[in-house]
């Protein structure tokens, strides 16, 4: 089993051709963070394993529809958020999950990395995290878990690059309101 | 001090065992032994081929196939109820409709010139174009 780490090249020529460590090394890089993903959303274990299972057969079915590599994090998360959307709407056929679209605002947030958690407000960031709306939480945990880009996050969110900025920027605006209450 | 990727991947390590077996599962599966590229030449350009065209959109495709089996279905259907084509069936049908339609034509521009004294034998047969000095002198006497 190959361990890859986030500054390595993805295989994903190799896996276009087939090859099944190339694969086990892609899913390896990022059964983990896909996961904590779909758990966040739909607060649900088994339902986040099957969905991260049936992401993974997707992508190996229709890896020929991934037209840039260096974009297969993005496509696969996209996978994994349209599945999260198929579910939302089968246990709430009438609602939707995401919200109508919202004002843009600018965003001057620190980088994701900077951001720093003492154990003491891990409980409340988990919390104030799980109060967000679905569309809220998709984008700030998209953004945090794997740093994607606004262009990435919009292409995989199904939503334009302005709703996606001020999403972000609400839901930042939220959590460190609460951050910076705790002493 | 964690960041919140860190805080996040830490709070579901636990289900890191349970992933790698929906891993190993999905590699052994659908990926090892059955890939799309064995033959990564004209085989594996046809499936992207077939992936890209056909099974991005297969519920368009779809959609039109239904639609054209639908008009095909009426088209048919159309055809078996309508009299010419009943008549059709029959031999020497086509020529005798023909003989029936020019007949129905006579007989309204004899009415509609005024004409009552056709004889039955024109009814079954076309008329034939006559000489222009017998035209000519009907013109005179009309």
């Amino acid at each position: 089993m190959t361990v890859m780490t986030d500054s390595e090249p993805l295989p994903v020529a190799e896996a276009r051709g087939g090859d099944a460590d190339a694969w086990d090394a892609l899913f390896h890089r990022y059964q983990l963070p896909l996961y904590a993903y779909v758990c966040e959303l739909v607060h649900d274990e088994q339902a986040s394993l099957d969905i991260v299972q049936e992401t993974f057969i997707n992508a190996a079915r229709h890896i020929g529809q991934l037209r840039e590599d260096a974009r297969f994090g993005s496509w696969l998360f996209g996978i994994a958020h349209q599945k999260c959307i198929q579910r939302w709407r089968r246990q709430r056929p009438d609602s939707d999950p995401v919200e109508m679209h919202e004002t843009e605002l600018a965003d001057r947030e620190k980088n994701p990395a900077d951001w720093l958690i003492g154990k003491e407000q891990e409980e409340r960031f988990m919390k104030c995290l799980a109060q967000l709306t679905p569309a809220h939480r998709a984008v700030l945990l998209l953004h945090f878990i794997e740093e994607f880009s606004i262009e990435d996050i919009a292409a995989i969110t199904d939503a334009a690059a302005g709703t996606v900025k001020s999403r972000l920027h609400y839901a930042k605006k939220e959590l460190r309101q609460i951050l910076e209450e705790t002493p | 001090m964690k960041n919140p990727r860190e805080l996040l991947l830490s709070k579901h390590q636990q289900a890191d065992p349970k992933l790698d077996v929906v891993r190993r599962n999905v590699v052994a599966e659908h990926v090892g032994g059955k890939t799309l590229a064995e033959d990564p030449g004209s085989t594996g350009f046809l499936v992207r081929l077939w992936d890209e065209l056909f099974w991005s959109c297969r519920r368009a495709w779809c959609g039109l196939a239904t639609v054209w089996i639908v008009v095909l279905v009426l088209n048919l259907a159309g055809e078996t109820t309508s009299s010419p084509r009943a008549m059709a069936a029959k031999p020497g049908a086509p020529m005798e409709s023909l003989r029936l339609v020019l007949s129905e034509q006579n007989r309204l521009r004899a009415e509609l010139l005024g004409n009552h004294s056709e004889s039955p034998a024109d009814q079954s047969e076309p008329a034939q174009p006559s000489p222009r000095s017998e035209n000519r002198w009907k013109q005179k006497t009309a």
